[in-house]
């Protein structure tokens, strides 16, 4: 048995698989990926958004003070979307909690996630519409709107794998990605010249302004912070690395990413863990189901 | 070879003596058979046409405006908007700014610092920044956060006025040159 599975190992399509017909491309943009993946993976997301509403994006109740300064974005003026009321934000927030435990345990599989990606769209809009727009919640949105295609995807099903599933993993895998790479895009855009961002002072304005104390000495070493830019520079621009890989390599990666973020919570307070959490889209998720449990039923064929 | 599929998919497969008889470890288990041998796993029918196609053509879509927001430089597109955070290149000969905001309690003649967070002032101070010239061009609007400080501090001293303001300090080659520089943007006698 494990022969048969390992030869067919890769770390972004790491499944058991049948022949497939479809060409190059295909295979690599909706790889047939076990269900129970995104049944976990699923799972992840779901309980994140709930710790997300209630903590990194709980400013919307708050919001709902200040509606002066709302300012809509592009998407929500089409929609027509008003300021949020204190009451509106409290409703939301009920209802993306409960249709996350539901989308998160596997109840009503596709209409809770639908209801999840509408309300938390909506919050998405409440906390990014006043100012200032963050862009860690890129992926954690976009997994929130794709899921729902996948349809229905049980714990157990670790043997059943799908195309839809592959597609909408994939799709998270891309919008991580994307969002350290394009990073690099708007650094060189915003900067006119990457070299003028490597060698300046980002991250000495960010200590300045936001640092924990124990960092605050490496405000005396501008050389080491620089270095530090050039580096960041480096692995976001080769972050695409990620979606190609083969066997083990993708954990190498996923931790290292994982350990800047780390870092950059304990220098700078910026966690970025909406987008960490959408690293796990990467990984072989089904491991996680207890064989027993896995095998307790015979997967749908 | 429907039969050949049906046979093999409620097939028992050796080895699993330990296991419910309907209970195969799930690499063994077999799948639609238009292989040519037992399969290690079985799968959803194939996407349609269709199926692919809008998966195709969405994604490309959201690739094009995610790219395009990069280009104008604008973040209206969100979640799809220009990855701004910490992208514009800062200069080791430069200030650095940050917004703080204040407020006057009666009886008090020096205005109080207050933490620029939502928990406090119902906004973070990126908030205000993104929209700083909007604020100080209308300060009225800094009612809306004595309003949140009010609400947000039952119980306590109401302030008078608000105070908008900016702490500056000055690089040298990557260092910060004597003491921060504090200069009041916009005031607001609270209503």
């Amino acid at each position: 048995m494990a022969s048969s599975t390992t030869t067919a190992t890769t770390a972004g399509t790491l499944s058991p698989t049948l022949p497939d017909h479809r060409n190059a491309f295909l295979r690599w943009f909706m790889p047939q990926v076990p269900l129970a993946r995104v049944a976990v993976f699923r799972f992840i997301i779901y309980v994140f958004i709930i710790i997300d509403v209630l903590t990194i994006s709980g400013d919307v109740i708050p919001h709902g003070w200040t509606p002066e300064l709302y300012q809509p974005l592009w998407l929500a003026r089409v929609l027509g979307i008003p300021p949020v009321s204190v009451l509106g934000a409290q409703i939301l927030l009920a209802l993306i909690i409960t249709f996350c435990v539901l989308a998160a345990i596997g109840i009503l599989q596709r209409t809770s996630g639908i209801i999840v990606a509408i309300t938390f769209g909506a919050w998405m809009f409440y906390t990014q519409g006043y100012g200032y727009v963050a862009h860690d919640h890129m992926a954690l949105v976009i997994a929130a709107v794709v899921l729902p295609t996948v349809g229905v995807a049980r714990f157990r099903e670790v043997g059943t794998t799908s195309a839809k599933a592959g597609w909408a993993l994939r799709v998270v895998q891309i919008s991580v990605v994307l969002t350290y790479f394009y990073s690099v895009l708007m650094k060189w855009i915003a900067s006119g010249d990457i070299t003028d961002w490597a060698n300046g002072a980002v991250i000495i304005w960010a200590l300045m302004r936001r640092g924990a104390e124990w960092s605050k000495p490496f405000l005396e070493m501008p050389g080491l912070l620089i270095a530090a830019q050039w580096a960041t520079l480096v692995f976001e621009f080769l972050s695409p690395v990620a979606l190609f890989v083969k066997g083990k390599a993708i954990y190498f990666i996923v931790a290292f990413f994982c350990l800047f973020h780390l870092m950059t919570y304990f220098a700078l307070g910026i966690h970025f863990l909406p987008t960490v959490i959408c690293w796990a889209a990467f990984l072989p998720l089904e491991k996680l189901v207890p064989r027993r449990f896995a095998s307790a039923r015979r997967a749908r064929a | 070879m429907d039969e050949k599929k049906r046979r093999l998919l409620t097939n028992t497969p050796p080895g699993s003596a330990t296991e419910p008889a309907d209970a195969p470890e799930p690499a063994d288990a077999t799948g639609p058979a238009d292989a040519p041998e037992p399969a290690t796993a079985s799968a959803r029918a194939p996407l349609s046409r269709i199926g692919t196609g809008w998966r195709i053509a969405v994604t490309a879509v959201a690739l094009v405006i995610l790219t395009a927001g990069q280009f104008l430089n604008t973040n209206d597109f969100f979640p799809l908007g220009s990855l701004t955070q910490y992208a514009t290149a800062k200069d080791l000969n430069g200030e650095v700014n940050s917004t703080c905001i204040a407020a006057r309690f009666p009886g008090e003649d020096e205005p109080t610092r207050l933490a620029f967070n939502t928990a406090t002032v119902g906004i973070e101070r990126g908030d205000v920044e993104s929209q700083l010239q909007r604020v100080i061009d209308n300060p009225e609007l800094l009612q809306t956060l004595a309003d949140s400080y009010i609400r947000l501090h039952p119980g306590q001293p109401e302030p008078e006025e608000m105070i908008l303001c900016r702490d500056t300090t000055q690089l040298d080659n990557g260092r910060s040159v004597g003491e921060p520089v504090t200069r009041t943007l916009a005031t607001w006698e609270v209503q």
